[in-house]
């Protein structure tokens, strides 16, 4: 197994010094710029739950785990910064496995933080475990003077707003899973959006720049259980309208070729980390005149009800739908 | 930055209005421009960052500033200019006064000395700024009085006349009482948005033209003066209105700068 310091002194080799850190690598802790970084979030990776190594390369691992918490300050409507990373590692793991994660984390830094945003390692921490591999990321960011963007923001009347597509990502899983047999090639999409998910890091600061939503999350764990979170941080209800979802051309042929239950992938399906978010109307028109601008995939999915409503998931005939574990059904078949 | 890049709205900014209206009136309030505590505040109408900078210097090392602007290159040119420390706490976003996005009592203080001219640009600019203010915080606004430039009125109303365009004078009558704002009318707009503690400054600067040519065309008289009379005169007659009055600019004061003032009217108030 690689050493500790083999370890730091490699990520200190692939991340330079990252901005708002004063000392980061070298000393027993970090010292943060006073007053840069606002915003903390922390992941955590562990192998058999988030992630399979029969399926998912170091680098898809450490990829998904920086895009994870990216998507984390997206949602906080902030910019990224520093991350600390903390890897529990078998001590027979093949040391490339740890090279690999920091490979992952190092491409997914190049790919999904733009170039106004620095992210870059302060510090890590290695221990060996004789459990499951495990990896946390602490990453920092900075909110927009604006203010951080919270799920608590919420009112009655404002609309839900997708920025995104959900469900990919579940269905990469099922087929990485072997839940359905595809062709060699098949599905790229999907697959890659299990192993290698985008953030909207610069939609996310955009948006806290423009203090547009009235609340925001990402979709982590599955769209109705995320927009849930808001609600209940929010003290209020929704009409979710899942005719309104948008449908991915790879979900379309998986239902057409495959019978498979998409709608509950949209509705469910977590890891898509897409930004789910809450806007009261009269700023309905800023985030379409910056979809336009910024050419985002934004659509209309719903409305913010009073408490006592709950959530209403309007299905594809507009008639509500409920939920059970693994699917849902007409409330009338209840 | 380099000049031949600069697009001609941003230069007409900087050598017109940034000079003749932006740098005297700081001059003239820096020291009136709010004071803030907390983390955040807005900069509506920032153009080219002349007023951010400025302010940014006076306020705490944790406080953060939002600078709008509507016009791309102007917010371009500000992030060329500003320093490299003042990088890190000023964020610059395309955004006008009347139609802010943010929810209400984000920032502990705004500021808008660009953008106001009309009565009801500044009942709308108010209203938003003093929207997005947080309780207690200072909203600070500037534009224009009805007393600016009295000489240009004269010589308009003297070219109207002139061509025997009787109603368009008498539209020109109505267009000003209905937009042009004095002291009373920036306290009843403050008012009427929920502002308190007011104070109406007024600050006069003296400007000199060289020609009448030079007035007309100058970006400072084309932002303040044509939204107030342009809309009286019909796009045929504006031509040889122009003219009349270059001509008599230049006639009446042959050999000599044409020397006018302006006045700005400063609208401080707190948010309750």
């Amino acid at each position: 197994m690689t050493t500790e310091f083999e370890l730091i002194a490699r990520i200190a080799e692939l991340f330079g010094a990252p901005e708002g850190v004063a000392v980061g690598i070298g000393d027993d802790g970090a010292v943060l710029d006073p007053g840069r970084f606002d915003l903390v979030t922390m992941d955590t990776m562990v192998e058999g739950v988030h992630f399979e190594r029969d399926w998912s390369s170091p680098q898809d691992v450490g990829w998904k785990l920086l895009a994870s918490n990216l998507s984390d300050i997206a949602a906080m409507g902030g910019g990224p910064g520093a991350f600390f990373l903390s890897m529990a590692l078998p001590a027979d793991l093949d040391p490339r496995w740890p090279e690999g994660v920091l490979e992952g984390i190092k491409d997914a830094a190049g790919a999904l933080v733009p170039e106004s945003f620095e992210v870059s390692a302060g510090g890590g921490d290695l221990s060996s475990t004789h459990g499951p591999i495990v990896l946390t990321m602490t990453l920092m960011g900075e909110a927009s003077p604006a203010g951080p963007v919270l799920r608590r923001g919420a009112v009655p009347g404002d609309r839900i707003v997708l920025l995104g597509q959900t469900g990919l990502a579940a269905a990469g899983l099922a087929i990485l899973r072997g839940d359905i047999e595809v062709e060699s090639g098949q599905f790229a999409c999907a697959l890659r959006a299990h192993r290698r998910p985008g953030a909207q890091v610069r939609a996310g600061a955009l948006l806290g720049l423009y203090g547009v939503p009235s609340a925001m999350i990402d979709v982590s764990d599955g769209l109705v259980q995320d927009l849930g979170h808001i609600l209940k941080a929010s003290e209020v209800g929704a009409r979710l309208e899942a005719y309104s979802l948008p449908h991915h051309p790879e979900l379309v042929m998986l239902r057409e070729e495959y019978d498979l239950d998409i709608l509950t992938m949209m509705l469910t399906g977590g890891d898509d980390y897409e930004l789910l978010m809450t806007i009261p109307p009269a700023r309905m028109p800023k985030i379409w005149d910056m979809a336009r601008r910024h050419s985002w995939d934004v659509h209309d999915i719903g409305e913010v009800r009073s408490p006592d409503e709950g959530m209403v998931v309007l299905g594809p005939d507009g008639e509500p739908v409920a939920f059970e574990k693994g699917g849902y059904r007409h409330f009338e078949a209840l | 930055m380099s000049q031949s890049l600069e697009s001609p709205v941003v230069r007409a900014h900087r050598e017109g209005v940034e000079r003749l209206w932006t740098r005297p009136l700081l001059d003239a309030c820096a020291e009136l421009l709010p004071r803030v505590e907390g983390k955040t505040a807005l900069s509506a109408e920032s153009r080219c960052g002349a007023v951010v900078t400025q302010w940014i210097e006076d306020l705490p090392e944790e406080t953060r500033v939002m600078a709008l602007d509507s016009n791309a290159s102007m917010l371009d040119c500000a992030r060329e200019r500003v320093s490299e420390a003042q990088q890190r706490r000023i964020f610059f976003v395309q955004q006008r006064v009347n139609a802010l996005s943010y929810a209400d009592e984000v920032f502990e203080a705004s500021v808008c000395l660009h953008g106001l001219v009309s009565r009801r640009q500044l009942d709308e600019g108010l209203g938003e700024l003093a929207r997005v203010t947080a309780s207690g915080g200072q909203v600070m606004a500037a534009l224009p009085t009805s007393t600016s430039f009295e000489a240009f009125y004269d010589l308009l109303d003297e070219a109207l006349r002139a061509q025997g365009l009787h109603e368009a004078l008498e539209r020109l009558g109505e267009l000003k009482e209905r937009t042009l704002v004095d002291a009373a009318a920036a306290v009843r707009s403050a008012r009427s948005v929920g502002l308190h503690d007011l104070v109406v400054e007024r600050v006069r600067w003296d400007l000199s033209f060289g020609s009448g040519g030079d007035f007309l065309q100058s970006p400072l008289i084309q932002e303040t003066f044509f939204p107030h009379w342009s809309g009286a005169i019909r796009g045929s007659e504006r031509e040889a209105v122009l003219g009349y009055i270059a001509r008599a600019i230049d006639t009446y004061w042959r050999d000599r700068t044409f020397d006018t003032h302006v006045e700005a009217g400063l609208v401080i108030g707190r948010r309750l």
